[in-house]
């Protein structure tokens, strides 16, 4: 069963994305910010990264910027923004730092599972 | 015996030589007389100083001829042989056929005078007398350092001497004799030789000394020369000035000549200039008559000479000026200088016009005719007197000239000078000359504190500035360098002045090229106009305006931010709805309520902070209009807090502590109720169940001050200063809920009132908020207006 860690500071929006993902076959496991998104990474290698980037402690951006630095296979974990964020500066900016979908909120559950599926495939 | 040496030493000498007995030691003149005659010469011939002094050497040669040594001295004197010895035979009482060496020294002596006549003079020859036979021990060491010169001389005499030999005895007795005499001879000649040198060397200083002391003398008539030479010049060079001067006398002479002749011929000319002059010319005597009048005169006034002469001065009078005037004239006449002056005059058809006069008094009394200067008064004393009245009348020549026009543009300029000066534009005026000086400043300048004579004092240098704000100093600097390298037609200028009180005032500087005919910029004229109204009304305007920005771009920002806070339960409702949808047969009976949870909390956060958003943007504290109430501040604080607690629950408690009297206040009751709740809810929302929340309100005689404290998670500290803005929430908040807006809302509430808040916290230690508000909110509204 694969992996997907979402990292969001909403509470709400947490269990609504945590449910969907899995009533669709997936593990799912959750961070409130990117400092302790990072500590999952390492201890529960996630298949794939659903990421909020306005969070406070440590933001989206700083987050895949660290993950990328790191010296292991989970250095490569896909990565995807469901940000508020819509501006075209801020998705040029995901992009530059290597994001792999840029999602903007409010998300239909069932566009955020095609993303999470063109990322990784099935939940098997 | 006479001798140039006139020592001790010398004299000793003499003695000697006097006394020597060996040698026979004599003097012979010019003549050939014997003047001095040894004791040594007395004993080898016999023949005693009596009977040769004054003689000639004939006495020696008795019975026999002298010739040959008269041809020794003939020779030595022809030759100017200085020394010569002879090998000879005296034919005396004691010396007949005795052979004997007679060396004879020619003798130079000084005479005494000798610095004024420096030369030497042969005085006669001095001979030493030996015998022949006389046997002389050589001294090899004196010989050896006797000159070649005598050694020469030694050699001559020895071929001299066979020669002798063979005429002599042929015997070889003889023979031996006459080499040892031989001997003797060459010793007792070395010896003489070398006295001869001694004597020789020491004429010889002589000689130098006395060609020194010629030389001196040489050089001080040379001296002389040239002294009487230098008295002569000046001499010449007088005589030439004492010409040159009589020259000039004659000269000036002639000159003055021709002045009187010419000014004998021009006294009709003058006549004639007189009459033609264009300055009035009237002859007035004692009694205020007129006498004489040129044409310009009677031109000035309107009337012909004839119609003038003989007439008074009130025909040319205006009535009220006639006292004036009058008395100003009999001045004139004691010498005054009282006419001179503009005087208003009458003509004669009755107008009045300005004149400018100047009067000149002449008495008839003769003057001095001892320079060509003094003719002119002569002349005209002449002129204006006639020349057979010789009187001594006073008359008063008054020069006159009709100023009336100018004097009319001179009002027309004053008046315009008036304008300028009333009219806010400053006038100058500046050379185009290097450093541009100042020509002109209107008095209108004053307006900045200054006078005229202020600025045209200075030139437009880098230090000459001075009224010019510092900083625009840099910027007229350029201007001006600009008109350094080329003139310019007009040039505009705005800088701050600086007033002589030190206050800065805004202008505007326009300046325009003045040219001459040639098209050359001669000077530049500008127009200042105090224009600082206008950059405040300016500066005021792009204030606003930039006020205008900030707030747009305020807006903008807030815009943004409440987009994104929007969009998160809006991202939870688009969620739950969706899973509703797409998997709602896959859903628990949990799972369904557990979504239809989540989008009722959504839109009631987003109804929240809509109200929110709404209040925000619905208080101005411009404009906002507050429902004015009085109450009773004690008890209705305390009413408030019970209330509150009983809301809260029994999971937190309520500490308060309330002024002891009753307080008036005047104020909105429904805002003051709700910043109060959203203080004590947000205390209560941050503290953990059963935590003590403490309020406490005092007052002061204007305020009253509630302070709320809470022991909850506090406030980081890189959030507090951030806390009021709005949607802005601290980094450690968790999973509390809220919209961000409560103590911004709250803020805008305080400021409201005109009141303070200020929140004191420590992270997990808890947080104080302090709210300090006017008792009466009327009263500090209109100082506030006041203030304003």
């Amino acid at each position: 069963m694969k992996k997907v860690l979402v990292i969001e500071d909403d509470e709400s929006i947490r269990r609504s994305v945590g449910m969907m993902l899995r009533i669709s076959g997936f593990e799912a496991f959750y961070a409130e910010n990117g400092s302790v998104g990072l500590q999952l990474v390492q201890q529960s290698k996630p298949d794939v990264v659903i990421c909020d980037i306005a969070m406070p402690v440590m933001d989206g951006y700083k987050f895949i910027e660290e993950l990328r630095k790191i010296g292991d296979p989970s250095a490569k974990i896909p990565v995807i923004f469901l940000t508020a964020k819509a501006s075209e500066e801020d998705i040029q900016k995901g992009k530059s730092l290597g994001v792999n979908a840029y999602l903007t909120k409010p998300i239909w559950p069932a566009d955020l599972l095609k993303a999470v599926q063109e990322q990784i495939g099935g939940p098997n | 015996m006479t001798t140039p040496f006139h020592t001790p030493e010398a004299s000793l000498y003499q003695h000697f030589i006097e006394a020597l007995t060996e040698y026979g030691v004599f003097v012979v003149d010019v003549d050939g007389l014997v003047v001095s005659w040894n004791a040594g010469a007395e004993y080898i011939t016999g023949v005693s100083a009596e009977e040769i002094l004054g003689k000639s050497l004939d006495v020696l040669y008795i019975g026999a001829d002298g010739r040959e040594l008269r041809s020794l001295l003939d020779t030595m004197t022809r030759e100017g042989q200085l020394t010569n010895t002879l090998l000879t035979t005296l034919q005396t009482q004691n010396l007949a056929d005795t052979p004997i060496y007679l060396t004879v020294q020619a003798l130079y002596v000084s005479r005494r005078d000798a610095r004024h006549h420096p030369y030497r003079s042969f005085e006669g020859y001095g001979c030493v007398l030996r015998h022949a036979a006389e046997p002389i021990v050589p001294n090899e060491t004196s010989a050896k350092q006797t000159t070649t010169q005598t050694a020469q001389q030694t050699q001559t005499h020895a071929a001299a001497i066979p020669h002798k030999e063979s005429e002599g005895n042929k015997s070889e007795h003889k023979e031996s004799k006459e080499e040892f005499t031989l001997e003797q001879e060459r010793a007792s000649r070395l010896r003489v030789e070398r006295e001869l040198l001694a004597i020789k060397n020491e004429f010889e200083t002589q000689l130098n000394q006395r060609t020194d002391l010629l030389q001196e003398a040489i050089f001080q008539l040379q001296e002389e020369v040239a002294r009487r030479d230098e008295v002569e010049g000046k001499l010449r060079q007088r005589t030439d000035i004492m010409h040159d001067f009589i020259q000039q006398l004659e000269q000036e002479m002639e000159e003055r000549r021709k002045v009187e002749q010419t000014l004998r011929l021009s006294e009709e000319r003058f006549r004639g200039v007189i009459e033609r002059s264009p300055v009035g010319i009237a002859v007035m005597n004692e009694h205020g008559a007129f006498e004489y009048v040129n044409s310009a005169f009677c031109q000035i006034y309107g009337y012909t000479a004839s119609e003038m002469i003989g007439e008074q001065l009130r025909l040319i009078l205006l009535p009220h000026r006639r006292t004036l005037f009058e008395q100003a004239y009999k001045a004139a006449f004691q010498g005054g200088n009282h006419l001179s002056g503009e005087w208003d005059m009458r003509h004669k058809n009755g107008s009045a016009m300005t004149v400018l006069a100047d009067t000149v008094l002449i008495t008839s009394e003769p003057l001095p005719q001892s320079s060509a200067h003094l003719n002119i008064f002569a002349l005209s004393n002449n002129f204006f007197h006639g020349s057979k009245d010789s009187g001594k009348s006073k008359k008063l020549i008054i020069f006159a000239l009709d100023i009336s026009e100018r004097k009319r543009a001179e009002n027309l300029l004053k008046r315009a000078a008036v304008i300028i000066d009333k009219s806010p534009a400053i006038i100058y005026q500046f050379s185009n000359r290097p450093g541009f000086p100042f020509e002109f400043v209107s008095e209108n300048i004053s307006q900045f504190g200054y006078s005229p004579h202020d600025i045209t004092d200075s030139t437009v240098r880098r230090d000459a500035l001075w009224y010019i704000h510092p900083h625009d100093r840099q910027k007229i600097l350029k201007s001006f360098e600009r008109l350094r390298k080329e003139p310019v037609e007009h040039l505009r200028r705005e800088y701050r002045i600086l007033t002589k009180s030190g206050e800065e005032r805004w202008v505007e500087d326009t300046i325009i090229a003045d040219k001459d005919a040639e098209g050359n910029v001669v000077s530049y004229q500008g127009v200042v106009f105090d224009i600082t109204e206008r950059k405040q009304a300016e500066e005021d305007m792009s204030k606003a305006l930039e006020k205008e920005k900030e707030l747009l771009e305020l807006k903008a920002r807030f815009v943004t931010i409440a987009s994104h806070e929007f969009r998160t339960p809006l991202t939870t409702i688009m969620l739950a709805a969706g899973i509703l949808n797409d998997f709602g047969s896959m859903l628990t009976d949990e799972q369904r309520s557990e979504n239809l949870a989540l989008i009722r909390h959504s839109v009631e956060h987003i109804t929240q902070l809509l109200e929110d958003l709404l209040m925000f943007d619905k208080i101005d504290p411009a404009t906002s209009e507050l429902q004015l109430a009085t109450l009773e501040l004690r008890s209705w604080s305390e009413e408030f807090a019970n209330r509150i607690s009983h809301t809260m629950g029994r999971n937190y408690t309520l500490q308060y502590t309330l002024p002891e009297q009753p307080v008036r206040y005047v104020g909105d009751e429904r805002l003051l109720k709700q910043m109060l709740e959203r203080l004590l809810s947000n205390a209560f929302k941050y503290s953990v169940p059963a935590a003590e929340i403490q309020f406490d309100v005092a007052t002061d005689t204007h305020t009253v001050t509630f302070t709320i404290h809470d022991t909850g998670i506090g406030i980081p500290e890189e959030d507090l200063h951030r806390i009021f803005e709005p949607f802005h929430r601290g980094a450690n908040i968790g999973q509390i809920g809220g919209t961000g807006m409560g103590l911004a809302i709250t803020k805008k509430l305080v400021e409201l009132h005109r009141g303070s808040i200020a929140v004191d916290s420590q992270v997990g230690a808890g947080t104080t908020v302090t709210l300090t508000l006017p008792l009466e909110l009327v009263k500090a509204r209109q100082t506030d207006k006041a203030s304003r």
